[in-house]
């Protein structure tokens, strides 16, 4: 029967990306996802293919809006250092609002719960790690192109100091709540750069 | 925190969470009729390697050769395991770090291995298992407030060991004189925490270990390898 599609792909997958992102891959049961998606079952899996594949288009959705969100503070006007504050604090406020429930980052959950099982999955979050390493790259290139930031040192092993700093901070905000301590570390990496 | 040295020492490992774990058997009123440490070590394994959710009770018995009466008769249900061995991990972390920090010529010699101790296993096999507190961590934080708080627990102490290695590397010479010990150990361990994660991601060693030493670089430019 041809019936025409009775809901909107895009939403769907939104849905399912927070459902992933707050109960994690195995955390989650199809009946979680069809009560989020407003789905039945057989729309799902027929759609969709099953919960590994939504999964995996809830990653594809994450690097579509939130890591293009990160990447656009990156290249926003400003000082390099500037920019990369902006990056860091945005995911700290976001970390840290009680009414998104302190889920971290997705791709940096889902590497650590199901990349190291899945292939696929290990290669979805690659690419969102080694598209923000590059983009840090580029700011702290950038740095150092007007002295902001010493010229001297290689600008990939910086970017990856921030990078760790960056995902360091990611977990740590899910469980210490104070903005205060968490911002003075982050002024105190930038400082060093 | 992926404290550990070789995936050997983690595995048989610890000679130290060994002792900790007979003293306590001492204090335990009755015996038990299997190997205590032995089931717990399987166990922490089983939930290292898979993650908490997909480790099933079939897997538990199967890892710690016992019953179900016998198993959760000694630890509760598996939620209460779990915690359990996740406590018994930190705890042989933090041991095996204060002992370290004791036994090390330098504060910073503590201070270098932390960080560097994410990429120390050459074939990567460690870096990519990660840590079982940060992978909990991710996995558990908000759904089990236990863990949540048994990973804030944790953070603070190390903290606190990091500190007080880092006030004795500003004596020694090591760290600037207008450094602060307690923000560059809340540093160093945010750092050290983002290393284990991309440990996790899969990232190679070489790349893993030049960000270690990045890292190092910036906290510790007097001891960083060149």
């Amino acid at each position: 029967m041809a019936r025409p599609r009775q809901f909107d792909e895009d939403r769907v997958i939104t849905a399912a990306m927070d459902t992933f992102w707050r109960h994690g891959y195995e955390g989650t049961s199809t009946r979680d996802l069809c009560e989020s998606t407003g789905l039945g079952p057989s729309s799902l899996y027929n759609t969709f293919g099953g919960k590994r594949e939504l999964y995996l288009r809830a990653l594809e959705r994450y690097y579509e809006t939130v890591t293009a969100e990160q990447i656009a503070l990156l290249n926003a006007p400003g000082s390099a250092k500037e920019r990369l504050r902006a990056m860091m604090l945005h995911s700290l406020d976001s970390d840290l609002d009680a009414a998104e429930g302190r889920r971290g980052c997705f791709a940096m959950n889902a590497a650590v719960e199901v990349a190291a099982l899945d292939p696929d999955v290990k290669r979805s979050v690659r690419r969102t790690f080694d598209r923000v390493e590059d983009e840090l790259c580029a700011v702290v290139g950038a740095g150092q192109a007007t002295g902001e930031i010493a010229a001297g040192r290689d600008a990939r092993a910086l970017a990856r100091l921030v990078q760790s700093t960056y995902y360091g901070l990611r977990v740590l905000s899910r469980v210490q709540d104070d903005r205060t301590v968490l911002l003075s570390t982050v002024d105190s990496t930038l400082a060093a750069l | 925190m992926n404290t550990h040295g070789s995936p050997e020492s983690r595995r048989g490992a610890p000679v130290m969470a060994r002792s900790v774990q007979n003293s306590y058997d001492e204090d335990m009123a009755r015996p038990r009729k299997f190997d205590e440490d032995h089931v717990l070590l399987a166990v922490r394994d089983e939930f290292w390697d898979k993650g908490y959710a997909a480790t099933s009770l079939e897997d538990l018995l199967r890892v710690s050769g016992l019953g179900k009466g016998s198993l959760y008769g000694a630890f509760g249900d598996k939620q209460k395991l779990f915690l359990r061995v996740l406590r018994d991990y930190d705890d042989t972390n933090l041991l095996m770090l204060r002992e370290r920090l004791e036994s090390s010529a330098r504060g910073a010699d503590l201070v270098r291995e932390f960080v560097l101790g994410p990429a120390s296993d050459p074939t990567g096999a460690a870096a990519r298992r990660g840590c079982l507190l940060a992978n909990s961590n991710a996995e558990l934080a908000i759904s089990t407030p236990e863990v949540a708080a048994e990973a804030r627990r944790s953070y603070d102490a190390i903290t606190a060991i990091l500190t007080e290695a880092l006030e004795r590397a500003r004596r020694e010479g090591d760290l600037a004189p207008d450094a602060d010990p307690a923000e560059t150990a809340r540093a160093t361990l945010v750092a050290q925490l983002g290393l284990v994660a991309l440990g996790r991601t899969g990232v190679d060693i070489g790349t893993l270990t030049a960000a270690a030493q990045a890292v190092l670089a910036r906290f510790l430019p007097a001891i960083a390898p060149r």
